[in-house]
């Protein structure tokens, strides 16, 4: 599961003593990082407003001339609005304070490893590298007062709303950046002006294991037979709630030659399967349940690829206002995730398949509720009788059978309802009937900053539109942003008419 | 401030049935309690259109009033208390009331007794249910009576404002006020667009696509009420 941003806040200590950040809303977040830059040997623990209880990471880095950056982290804290941070410094000392909150983080064994090194003078500092993989680097700098506002390699960011003291005052230039990755081993540079004792230290941190793959919020129960009863049973402790992971041959099972070899290969099954009942109950007569989600949802795909990510936009759009101090990070981040959702549900540009049990007796399927993003139904293929089923109308159906909707028999027939709702015809009347592949529109995934937006590469200007005129809308700006509007409504029905009309031009309509 | 929270509120509610006037989306279903020799019944207070009735799982005939009077020209209904049946059996037909919007009557007149619990999403063959399915308002308090979220935050927001920038006072901004319109039907009509396009596999056609009585499978040669109920 990938790490997001949640929430992010930062202080310079304009006077003497603890500094205290603006309050944030944390809510969602099940990792807090704080990183405070001051001088080495003052002590003091950071607290703050939900009462945690912070960890040190490792020991602190500190430089020959006293400069100490560290930082301390909290898994699954208390969170939620209005929650402030405070260094903890005794009175005479100055000090910065970087907060981060993120969600993603695997709450087991949230912390990888650390590095970190210092300086006695120079303008630049590299950190050593880490090695092993993980999904989310913090990196705190301090350079001693005299040491000018410091930048790191690009691919970190250091969120606007960060304290980051200046040169020449009495506070430490501190500075704190973060880098979402797959990957591990890398060894940043911090640049900074002047020629001061600087000290850095960077932390990594684990994902949580997935459970994205199940989706479903509504489960139910199926039971097993003798057969697979035993295929389970070695799987089984002592314990009650085990976890199975399913290996490929279950996902070979789920059939269908739409989920080819590459979806396969990057679906992972291994999401937890809770047992109700435990081991002495499994017996040759085994009759037990084993809860199953309703849907699962086994690949989403883009019709087109897109090639620009969320830092892409974020930074054209910033370029293009030559404000980053009026229009911030979270508010950038927050347009483009809706700008997102409004397009990609507008234009139908993305798509999932999901695996349905048929439900005995059950006529209108409530989709909305089974897959959460779901949006439009495309098609449905039948996977117990290997074959498609045909969109119709109720008016259809009518004429078909007056009493359709009761109709017990093979289902072949489906009519999209409305938003959420789809019928079928006929029903199944057992529980374990099989399951319906359902290909639908999908909505918008969240965001973070390494997605790769969903839309075609040369439609990077929608979603850019939409944002500017957001800002602008936000800023009662309205002149501009309804010529921005303009732009944004022109470019969304050409992005419309290119998904739903102009991908196979090759095919004459007919009568 | 500008505008208070109380009015902002309301105008939130407002948006609710500003949409509901622009929008049949929200569809449900439930079930109405029959009673034997009564032939009108109230329809829920949200509902704004009906599209189905089905008695037993069988659809009843929908008619206009002056149709159901030539089909019945000796009944006159005046009143719960007051009433002239001139049949009871199995429903087949029903109309709207021609001066209650909200009740409907169903002809003849039902000789059986239903309860209204249940599942109306599963109906079971020759069920003792009553069934209607309709568009109703949007009521914010169930999941299934409300907008999807891709589309409920900004529909609203976007009423809400052109509602407050455009009330008299301080804050009064008809550019403003005129901006959020637009935004407002843009985004009706684009969710209507959903609605009405959500599936591309439908065939496009002017012939006729009616439904095979035989099925589509093949199968053995079986008599000719096969599947078929008669009532």
């Amino acid at each position: 599961m990938a790490f997001a941003l949640i929430a992010f806040t930062g202080r310079v200590a304009g006077v003497n003593g603890a500094t205290t950040t603006p309050g944030i809303n944390t809510a969602g977040a099940d990792l807090i990082i704080i990183q405070i830059s001051r001088q080495a040997g003052v002590g003091g623990t950071p607290t703050d407003s939900k009462t945690n209880t912070w960890t040190p990471l490792d020991a602190s880095t500190t430089s020959g001339g006293g400069t100490e950056t560290r930082c301390w982290y909290c898994v699954s804290p208390n969170v939620g609005s209005g929650h402030t941070f405070s260094t903890g410094v005794g009175a005479g000392q100055y000090s910065c304070i970087n907060v981060l909150a993120f969600s993603g983080v695997d709450t087991a064994s949230p912390f990888l490893s650390s590095s970190g090194t210092n300086t006695s003078g120079g303008s630049t500092l590299q950190n050593p590298g880490i090695t092993g993989t993980a999904s989310l680097f913090v990196i705190g700098f301090n350079g001693q007062p005299g040491a000018g506002a410091s930048t790191i390699d690009s691919s970190f960011i250091i969120e606007t709303g960060l304290s980051q003291a200046g040169a020449g005052s009495n506070n430490y230039a501190g500075a704190f950046a973060y880098k979402l990755s797959n990957t591990g081993s890398i060894s940043p540079t911090w640049t900074y002006t002047g020629s001061q004792p600087a000290a850095t230290g960077m932390y990594a941190f684990n994902p949580s294991v997935g459970t994205t793959n199940l989706t479903a919020t509504i489960s139910d129960t199926q039971t097993f037979t003798d057969s697979v009863a035993t295929a389970l049973f070695g799987f089984i402790t002592s314990n009650l709630n085990d976890t199975i992971t399913f290996s490929e041959l279950f996902e070979s099972q789920l059939g269908l030659p739409l989920i080819n070899a590459v979806l396969s290969d990057t679906q992972t099954f291994n999401d937890f399967i809770e047992i109700l009942v435990g081991n002495p109950l499994i017996t040759n007569s085994f009759a037990d349940t084993i809860t199953l989600s309703d849907a699962i949802v086994t690949s989403l795909n883009t019709v087109i690829s897109g090639d620009f990510n969320r830092v892409d936009i974020k930074l054209k759009v910033t370029n293009f206002f030559q404000n980053p101090a009026y229009y911030l990070g979270a508010d950038l981040n927050d347009s483009i995730q809706d700008g997102t959702d409004e397009i990609t549900a507008f234009s139908g540009c993305n798509y999932g398949v999901a695996l349905i049990p048929f439900v005995g007796s059950l006529s209108y399927y409530d989709l909305l509720t089974l897959i959460p993003n779901y949006i439009g139904v495309i098609a449905i293929f039948n996977g117990a009788t290997k074959c498609w089923m045909t969109p119709t109308s109720v008016r259809k159906l009518d004429q078909y059978r007056p009493d359709w909707e009761t109709a017990i028999g093979t289902p072949e027939f489906f009519v999209p309802i409305n938003h959420r709702y789809i019928a079928i015809c006929k029903k199944p009347l057992v529980q374990d009937y099989g399951n319906m592949y359902m290909l639908y529109v999908s909505s918008s995934p969240v965001l973070d900053d390494a997605t790769t937006l969903p839309f075609p590469s040369e439609y990077a200007q929608l979603i850019e539109a939409y944002v500017k005129t957001d800002l602008w809308e936000q800023n009662e700006e309205f002149t501009k942003a309804s010529k921005e509007f303009l732009i944004y409504q022109q470019q969304l029905q050409k992005l419309h008419t290119l998904v739903h009309s102009k991908r196979q031009i090759d095919r004459l309509p007919s009568l | 401030m500008i505008w208070s929270s109380d009015y902002l509120a309301q105008l939130n509610i407002d948006a609710g049935k500003q949409i509901s006037t622009d929008l049949n989306s929200i569809y449900n279903r439930s079930m109405l309690a029959i009673t034997e020799g009564l032939s009108v019944y109230r329809l829920p207070n949200a509902l704004r259109s009906l599209m189905r009735i089905t008695y037993r799982g069988y659809k009843l005939e929908p008619m206009n009033w002056e149709q159901f009077t030539l089909l019945t020209p000796s009944t006159v209904f005046l009143n719960e208390t007051y009433r002239i049946e001139n049949s009871n059996s199995r429903p087949f037909w029903y109309t709207i009331h021609p001066t209650n919007l909200f009740d409907i009557r169903l002809y003849p007149a039902p000789n059986e007794t239903f309860t209204a619990d249940g599942d109306p999403f599963s109906p079971g063959v020759n069920d003792s249910k009553c069934i209607i399915s309709y568009y109703q308002i949007i009521e914010p308090s169930s999941e299934i009576t409300s907008l999807p979220v891709y589309i409920d935050r900004r529909i609203r927001k976007a009423y809400v404002l052109w509602q407050a920038f455009s009330a008299e006072g301080k804050g009064q901004n008809l550019r403003a006020s005129e901006y959020y319109r637009n935004k407002y039907f843009f985004l009706i009509e684009r969710f209507k667009m959903i609605n009405q396009g959500c599936y591309v596999s439908k065939k496009y056609t002017l012939g006729n696509d009616n439904i095979p009585q035989t099925g589509r499978y093949p199968r053995p040669m079986l008599p000719s009420n096969f599947e078929r109920r008669y009532y």
